[in-house]
C-alpha cells in the first residue's frame, strides 16, 4: 500500500480520475498475456496524457524511491509488465495520439499509446505502411511494441520494430526529457541510444514519442501453402527457397501436433499425416512477385512436397491463411492454459530445432504443438496444459528449460520476439558471459542508479 | 441450473481466458476509459476474485461489471472462446444475490414486470402521462421536465397513444393458408415503435403468413436478467413460452433483436432444469428474427420503387447474439430503387444497450458519436437496423448533435416498397435536407 501522500501527489499532478487506488482495479494490472507467472498487484496506476504528466509521475516516484512500471496494453508474453514490487504502473494508453505522417520523409511520428493497427489505417491512405505485425497488432501499442522490440510474421524481409525506430523522446529515470535520433535515415551522432531503449523492455525510462520509418505498400502479392511428409524436406524447402534469392515476406511453419489442433478446430482440410505445413507470401511489384513465386514453387516442389497450393483469388489466399490464422485459437483449445515461447535458431536449424522439441515433449510427457517464422529461425513451441494441475507444470517448466537450453546449442537465442520480461530472465546467464551481462548491468545502473525501472527484467538484479 | 447460476460451469467458462488481452480490441467501452477492469479479461479477473474469496461484490466490483454494453465483441473476438456473455450475466446474477437489486430495481422487477397485466395497464396509462413528464421537442421524443433519475439532456421517444398489439387487426381470410406466425413484439414495438409492428404484420401478411398476435404477451425479461434477477426473468420465460403453447404457431418472429437472443438464447438457459425446459429448446429452435424468417421462407421481394440510400447498422444482439448478417442486407439490397451503402464498423456497438445509457450515459453517448460519423461517412439517406434501442440510442445521439439522423427498421423500408407497388416512386426528396 502507498501511502496517503504519495497518492495525493500523484491526484494534486494528474487530477483524481487518472490515478487509480480501488482494489478492484489494481488486481487487473496483476499479470500480463504471459502464461503461468504468480500476480503482482500495485500500488497505484497512473494514466497520463503528456510526457510533461509522465515527468511529473516519474518525479514523485523517485522522490519515494517508488518501482515504475510502464505499461501499454499488456499484451506480452514474457511478464515485461508485471508490478512485482508494487509501486507505480504508468499507463501509456492515453496518450494516443498520431502526431504526423509525413509522406515526404516516408515516417510517422506517434505517442506511446498508440494502437499498431491505428497507426497502419492511418498511413494505408498514403499507400504506406509500418510493416511490423506482432499478433496482437490490433491490441498492442507503438510504446510497447517498442520497448519490447515485436517482431511479427514478416520479419524475414522486412526485419522487426528495431529496423523501423529512428527517434525517440525518452523521460529518464530522474524525470529528465532525453530526445534521441530524429527522422533521417541515417544518423551517427552519438551512441545509438534510440536502439538501447528499443527493446529495453521499460528498465532504462518511458518513452513518449516515436518517430518511425514507413515504406510504400507492396501493390501485389501471391501466397502459397506446402505440406511435407518429414521435417526435412521442409528445412530443405526453405533453404531452397533462399538459395534462389527470394526472400519471402512471410515463410511460416506449422508442426503435426498444430496441423490436428487446426483441423480440428475448423476443418480446411489440411493434410492430417503432414510433419509440417510451410505458408510462403511473396509480395511487391507485380511482374517480380509473379517470377518470385514461380521460383518458389518450383522449390516446394524440388524439395519433395506432399502437397503444394498457389492461391488463385483473395478467398483462396484467406484460405491459405486460414490455418496460420487460426493455429493459437486452435492449440489453446486442446486444454486449459497454454504457454507461448519464442525460442529462435538461424534458419538452417529450423528443422533439427523442431526435432529437438519434439524429442522433449516426449520425455516430459507434454503436448507441444510449434508454429512459427520458418524464414527468420523464430519459433513458437506452444505448451499445452493446465497451469492449475501442479504436477503437471513441473514437469511443463523442465521441458520449457530444455526448449530454451536446445536453442541455445543450436547456436540461437533466448528470444526472438517476445522479450526476456520475467520468464526467462534465468536463463540468460546461459547466453550470456559475465562480461556481457555485466555490461548491460553497467548500463542500467548509469541510467537508472536507484534501480527503480521495471526493477529485475531484463538484466535481473543490478 | 446454466450459466446463469451453476458454478462448475462457472468454473470451467474462467478457466478459458489465458488473458492474452485480445478482447480489448474490441471492446467499445475499454476504448474509451482505457482501463484493465473494464475489459473483458480484467472482468474475469474481478469474477475470479470474488469466486476465489479474495474480494466481494463490492460497489466499485459491480459498477466494472455494469459498465459493460454486453455487446458480445469480446466474445466474437476470443481466440479461445470464452463465453464471455455467459459469465457475466452469472456473475451480476451473483452481485445481485449478494448485495440485492437496489430498491428501483426490485421495484420494477418484483413489483412490475412480475405481474404482465399490472405492467401493460401501467404502459398504457403511460402514453397519457408522458407529455406531463417529457418537454415535447421536435424530433424523435422529448426531455425529462423533472428529474426521472436519468439524464435531464437525454431524449426519450414518445409512448404511442395506443399500444400496437391493442390498435392492430390481423387479416383472417388472406392468410389462412400460409404458416400461422406467432409476432412476439416485444415492449419497443408494441409501446413506442408501433410503425414497425405494423410494417413486420403487414409483410408477414402479404406474404401468406397467418399472423398470430396474443395480446397476452410479456416483456421478454432482458431487462431483468441483464440485471441480475434471474427469479423474475425465470417466471416471465416461464410466462411467454405458455403463451406460445397455448397458440402452437409453426413459428415465432421477433423484430427486436433482444427479444430474439433472449428466445433463442437465454431462454432454453433461464427454463434448464425446471418444467419449462423442453418447451424453451423447442420454442427457440423456431424463432426467427422477422429477416431471417422472409429470406429462410423465400418471400417475395417487393416491386415498389423506392429511390433512396440507406445504410444498415449491425444489432449486437443480431449479429453476434444470433448470427444473423445477410438477410437484413438482402431485404435491403431487393428493394427496387433503394441504394444500399455499406458503413465503417458496421458491426460496432452503438453504445445503447438498453438501462446502461440510462445508467452510463454520457459514456454511452461518446461511443455513439462513432456511429454517427460512420453513418454520415456513407451520406445515406437513412440507416436501417433491427433494433428498438439501437434506434432510440442513435436517434437521441443523433439529436444531441443536432444533425437528426433518419433511422428505420429494415421492416419499415421494406413494407414501404409493398406499398408503392403499382405507384409512382415513393423515394424522399434527394438533398432535400431530409436526409444525414
Amino acid at each position: 500500500m502507498l501511502s496517503f501522500e504519495v497518492i495525493r501527489e500523484l491526484r494534486d499532478a494528474l487530477g483524481r480520475d487518472r490515478v487509480l487506488t480501488d482494489i478492484e482495479d489494481l488486481v487487473c494490472y496483476a499479470f500480463d498475456a504471459a502464461g503461468g507467472l504468480d500476480e503482482h498487484v500495485p500500488g497505484v496506476i497512473v494514466m497520463p496524457e503528456t510526457a510533461g504528466e509522465v515527468q511529473a509521475v516519474v518525479r514523485i516516484a523517485d522522490r519515494y524511491s517508488l518501482p515504475v512500471y510502464p505499461r501499454g496494453s499488456g499484451t506480452n508474453l514474457s511478464g515485461g509488465t508485471l508490478p512485482e514490487r508494487g509501486g507505480v504502473v504508468v499507463s501509456l494508453l492515453r496518450m494516443n495520439r498520431i502526431l504526423e505522417v509525413d509522406t515526404d520523409n516516408l515516417t510517422a511520428t506517434v505517442e506511446p499509446g498508440v494502437i499498431i493497427q491505428d497507426l497502419n489505417d492511418a498511413c494505408a491512405p498514403y499507400g504506406l505502411m509500418y510493416p511490423p505485425d506482432p499478433g496482437t497488432v490490433a491490441q498492442a501499442t507503438m510504446g510497447g511494441s517498442v520497448a519490447e522490440c515485436s517482431g511479427g510474421l514478416r520479419g524475414l524481409k522486412y526485419g522487426v520494430t528495431k529496423h523501423y525506430v529512428l527517434g525517440l523522446s525518452v523521460v529518464l529515470p530522474d524525470g529528465e526529457m532525453a530526445r534521441f535520433g530524429g527522422k533521417t535515415v541515417k544518423n551517427v551522432s552519438g551512441y545509438d541510444m534510440v536502439h538501447l531503449f528499443t527493446g529495453s523492455e521499460g528498465t532504462l525510462g518511458i518513452i513518449t514519442e516515436i518517430t518511425v520509418k514507413l515504406l510504400p505498400l507492396p501493390e501485389y502479392r501471391r501466397t502459397m501453402m506446402a505440406a511435407f511428409l518429414d521435417l526435412d524436406s521442409a528445412g530443405r524447402a526453405v533453404a531452397r527457397i533462399i538459395e534462389g534469392r527470394v526472400i519471402p515476406a512471410t515463410l511460416e511453419i506449422l508442426d503435426n501436433t498444430t496441423i490436428r489442433a487446426v483441423e480440428e478446430y475448423n476443418r480446411c482440410g489440411l493434410p492430417l499425416d503432414a510433419a509440417a505445413i510451410l505458408l510462403i507470401e511473396v509480395d511487391g511489384v507485380k511482374e517480380a512477385v509473379e517470377r518470385e513465386a514461380a521460383k518458389v514453387m518450383a522449390a516446394l516442389l524440388d524439395s519433395g512436397a506432399s502437397f503444394v497450393r498457389l492461391a488463385e483469388t483473395e478467398r483462396e489466399r484467406e484460405q491459405l491463411w486460414t490455418a496460420r490464422r487460426t493455429a493459437l485459437p486452435a492449440l489453446s483449445r486442446v486444454r486449459p492454459s497454454m504457454m507461448v515461447e519464442d525460442a529462435t535458431v538461424p534458419r538452417n536449424r529450423v528443422p533439427e530445432m523442431l526435432k529437438e522439441i519434439r524429442t522433449i515433449a516426449e520425455k516430459y510427457g507434454v503436448i507441444i504443438g510449434t508454429m512459427g517464422h520458418a524464414g527468420d529461425g523464430n519459433l513458437h513451441p506452444t505448451i499445452l496444459t493446465d497451469i492449475s494441475d501442479e504436477q503437471e507444470m513441473v514437469r511443463v517448466r523442465q521441458a520449457i528449460d530444455e526448449v530454451y537450453a536446445a536453442a541455445l546449442k543450436l547456436g540461437g537465442t533466448l528470444s526472438g520476439e517476445h522479450g526476456i520480461g520475467r520468464t526467462k530472465q534465468k536463463y540468460m546467464e546461459m547466453e550470456f558471459s559475465q562480461a556481457a551481462l555485466s555490461a548491460m548491468r553497467a548500463v542500467k545502473r548509469a541510467l537508472d542508479p536507484k534501480g527503480l525501472f521495471n526493477p529485475g527484467k531484463l538484466v535481473g538484479e543490478v | 441450473m446454466s450459466y446463469f447460476d451453476d458454478p462448475a460451469l462457472l468454473d470451467r467458462m474462467l478457466k478459458q481466458c489465458v488473458r492474452c488481452g485480445f478482447c480489448q480490441a474490441h471492446c467499445p467501452i475499454y476504448k474509451r476509459l482505457f482501463t484493465e477492469s473494464v475489459a473483458a479479461r480484467g472482468k474475469i479477473r474481478l469474477v475470479k476474485a470474488v469466486r476465489d474469496g479474495e474480494m466481494a461484490w463490492s460497489r466499485t466490483a459491480v459498477d466494472r461489471l455494469y459498465t459493460c454494453t454486453l455487446c458480445l465483441g469480446c466474445a466474437a473476438g476470443c481466440p479461445t472462446g470464452v463465453m464471455t456473455e455467459e459469465i457475466f450475466l452469472g456473475a451480476r446474477v451473483q452481485a445481485a444475490r449478494q448485495r440485492g437489486l437496489g430498491g428501483l430495481r426490485w421495484l420494477v422487477f418484483r413489483g412490475l414486470l412480475h405481474n404482465p397485466s399490472l405492467f401493460r395497464a401501467l404502459l398504457h396509462a403511460g402514453a397519457r402521462t408522458w407529455p406531463l413528464l417529457f418537454r415535447s421537442d421536435p424530433g424523435p421524443g422529448g426531455r425529462p421536465r423533472l428529474p426521472l433519475g436519468i439524464s435531464m439532456r437525454r431524449v426519450v421517444p414518445r409512448l404511442a397513444p395506443t399500444p400496437f398489439l391493442k390498435s392492430a387487426t390481423v387479416n383472417e381470410d388472406r392468410g389462412a393458408r400460409g404458416a400461422r406466425v406467432l409476432f412476439f413484439t416485444g415492449c419497443l414495438i408494441n409501446y413506442v415503435y408501433t410503425g414497425v409492428g405494423r410494417a413486420v404484420l403487414e409483410v408477414l401478411e402479404r406474404n401468406g403468413a397467418r399472423v398470430l398476435l396474443p395480446g397476452e404477451q410479456h416483456c421478454c425479461g432482458t431487462p431483468v436478467f441483464t440485471n441480475g434477477d434471474v427469479i423474475t426473468a425465470r417466471q416471465m420465460a416461464g410466462y411467454n413460452l405458455q403463451v406460445v403453447e397455448k397458440y402452437r404457431p409453426d413459428a415465432i418472429v421477433t423484430a427486436c433483436a433482444t427479444c430474439g437472443s433472449a428466445l433463442k438464447k437465454h431462454y432454453p438457459a433461464l427454463c434448464e432444469g425446471g418444467p419449462m425446459e423442453d418447451a424453451a429448446r423447442r420454442w427457440a429452435a423456431r424463432t426467427y428474427d422477422i429477416s431471417e424468417y422472409l429470406v429462410k421462407a423465400g418471400y417475395r421481394p417487393p416491386e415498389g420503387r423506392i429511390s433512396m440510400s440507406v445504410t444498415y447498422h449491425d444489432p449486437c444482439h443480431l449479429l453476434r447474439g444470433q448470427g444473423v448478417y445477410e438477410a437484413p442486407r438482402r431485404l435491403l439490397a431487393a428493394i427496387p430503387g433503394m441504394e444500399f451503402r455499406e458503413m465503417a464498423l458496421a458491426d460496432r456497438c452503438c453504445g445503447g444497450a438498453g438501462s446502461f445509457s440510462l445508467s452510463h450515459y454520457a459514456l454511452s453517448l461518446s461511443i455513439t458519436e462513432q456511429k454517427l460519423r460512420s453513418i454520415r461517412e456513407t451520406r445515406a439517406a437513412a440507416v436501417a437496423t433491427g433494433c428498438g434501442a439501437c434506434r432510440m440510442q442513435i436517434e437521441d445521439a443523433s439529436h444531441q448533435a443536432g444533425i437528426g439522423t433518419r433511422v428505420m427498421h429494415t421492416l419499415e423500408l421494406v413494407a414501404m416498397s409493398y406499398r408503392a407497388e403499382g405507384r409512382e416512386d415513393q423515394g424522399y426528396e434527394r438533398g432535400s435536407g431530409r436526409g444525414l
